[in-house]
């Protein structure tokens, strides 16, 4: 009975727990990859530690592991406070935590040993890829169980999102997938040539959209009007925005192939749709930021809030190079340089990470059962370190990625390229040291949250905190 | 042709959208929404009122 009217927060305590956890793994990876960029020799030749195993563990502990366990986390909580209603099933979200956490460890160990699909953000061999379906649609079932149960008329917005990204990441994640196995850890795709390309791509920049956006965007409506005492600035601003971008994301990815291959419309449709794309988002920015019209004042005092704020600020700094980066002509100086990086790491560490770490600052202390965070002086740090971490990753990438297109692109009169590979490579090697040790201060603000959780978690009263199920405001 | 009423179809939802959350929808119902993820904590609810009253004035 008891279990009937509290919330299960057991689940989410764990995936909030492990997102602290892949953050530093994920992050500290990116690190060292960022040095292998200036010094080649640094995995000592041991295959395992080559730049080229190490750069898909980076990403997908970043993103999946980090990122993913952060949406596991706040979709749970917030779908179950916003329906006031238990979890659909517990067994079945102890299932997503544990396969999930197993589908992390068989990426640790497999992507370093070499195993892999060759798919960019989709490396894991199908074993694995299996088991990764199998957690998404547990999940789906946890999830929209959940919404089923609800003792409120409407569905927030914010599980309109979570909903919407948990949807389209399985069919994504299933279609890319799709493989003839030859072994157990080899697998041939069932697409080839461009056919192959347009539908890697169609995964991966929906990867961006649904995975790194729509998610994070359902934590947003969340927690920033949570964190600034005040409903969304506008609820039906929110509506167009969600509808308006499902919409128009998946039509974008062919921007990753420009000049490629693919069909000359096919690649103008993916920047039309890419330029398009610049309104929906900057009206979730808005909106968001907006949230906090009349209460500016908050962001003196509350470093959370000022987390969340330039978190969105980076969503829309880099939502706007993002459609300016997929125009054809722009794209032809920008395609394969250090630009790109630096324009996923705008969107990763601005905007992800940020949200990410405002909104677990804010759920912790209610996870834990304690008033705040055992230290609001080390959050301010951790904001700070941050912040400046992700201006110099980003500015060294600007810089070094123009500079790598202006080059590469500058002919002798008689056609010949100006510059050589190498030497485009030493110009550049300047920045690499400064993005690495902007990436090495944004690690280090993951300690000190790591430091900052564990001190709250030891205030707290007991270890199985049970929250009852309020009954809902407006019946 | 069949591109050409595909982009038409999609302006139309779009702007069908438009004008169902702007004109259709009820206020109250938007608000009663927007203030969700507020009704756990007391704490919040006193914010709430008082952009109520900003609002109303």
């Amino acid at each position: 009975m008891a279990h009937s009217t509290t919330y299960n927060d057991r689940v989410v305590r764990q995936f909030a727990w492990v997102t602290v956890i892949w953050g530093i793994v994920g992050m500290l990876v990116g690190v060292i990859i960022a040095a292998q960029l200036i010094w080649p020799e640094l995995g000592a030749g041991i295959p395992w530690l080559s730049y080229g195993r190490l750069r898909p563990l980076h990403t997908n502990a970043v993103i999946f592991a980090f990122g993913g366990s952060g949406l596991f986390a706040t979709s749970y909580y917030v779908v179950q406070r916003t329906c006031h209603a238990r979890l659909f099933s517990d067994k079945l979200a102890a299932f997503t935590f544990w396969g999930w956490q197993a589908v992390i460890i068989g990426a640790v160990v497999t992507l370093p040993l070499g195993y892999t699909m060759s798919r960019e953000y989709a490396e894991l061999v199908w074993p694995l890829s299996v088991l990764v379906a199998l957690v998404w649609v547990a999940y789906a079932i946890v999830f929209f169980g959940t919404i089923v149960k609800r003792q409120v008329r409407h569905i927030y917005v914010a599980n309109w999102f979570f909903g919407a990204y948990i949807l389209t990441i399985a069919v994504l994640h299933i279609v890319n997938n799709l493989a003839i196995p030859t072994s157990w850890m080899h697998s041939y795709p069932v697409y080839s040539g461009a056919v192959d390309a347009m539908v890697q791509w169609w995964y991966g920049h929906n990867a961006v959209g649904f995975f790194l956006t729509a998610g994070f965007l359902g934590m947003m409506y969340y927690f920033v009007p949570k964190q600034a005492g005040r409903p969304v600035y506008s609820y039906r601003l929110s509506i167009v925005h969600f509808w308006s971008l499902i919409a128009i994301y998946m039509w974008a990815g062919p921007h990753h192939l420009h000049y490629t291959s693919l069909p000359d419309w096919v690649q103008s449709l993916g920047m039309v749709f890419s330029v398009m794309l610049l309104a929906p988002s900057w009206g979730g920015m808005i909106n968001g930021i907006m949230t906090l019209s009349g209460a500016w004042h908050k962001l003196r005092t509350d470093p959370i809030l000022r987390f969340m704020i330039v978190a969105l600020s980076f969503y829309g700094m880099s939502t706007f190079e993002g459609p300016m980066m997929s125009i054809k002509t722009v794209n032809a100086l920008s395609h394969y340089t250090d630009w790109t990086i630096g324009h996923v790491h705008a969107g990763a560490l601005g905007w992800v990470a940020m949200i990410t770490v405002g909104s677990l600052y804010g759920l912790f202390p209610r996870l834990f059962g304690v008033e705040k965070m055992y230290s609001t002086r080390l959050i301010e740090w951790h904001f700070w370190v941050s912040t400046i971490g992700t201006v110099l990753y980003i500015v060294a990438m600007w810089i070094a990625g123009v500079m790598q297109g202006l080059m590469w692109r500058t002919f002798n009169d008689d056609g010949t390229l100006t510059y050589t590979f190498i030497e485009v490579l030493q110009q550049t090697e300047p920045y690499y040291i400064l993005r690495l040790f902007g990436g090495l201060v944004f690690l280090s603000g993951m300690f000190i949250m790591l430091y900052n959780v564990y001190k709250t978690w030891q205030m707290r009263s007991t270890d199985d905190l049970e929250v009852p199920v309020k009954a809902p405001a407006h019946a | 042709m069949s591109s050409g009423l595909i982009t038409a179809f999609a302006m139309i939802a779009f702007v069908a959208i438009v004008i169902w959350v702007f004109v259709f929808k009820r206020k109250e119902d938007f608000d009663e929404q927007a203030n969700l993820p507020l009704d756990e904590d007391d704490r919040s609810r006193h914010d709430t009122e008082e952009k109520d009253k900003e609002s109303s004035s």
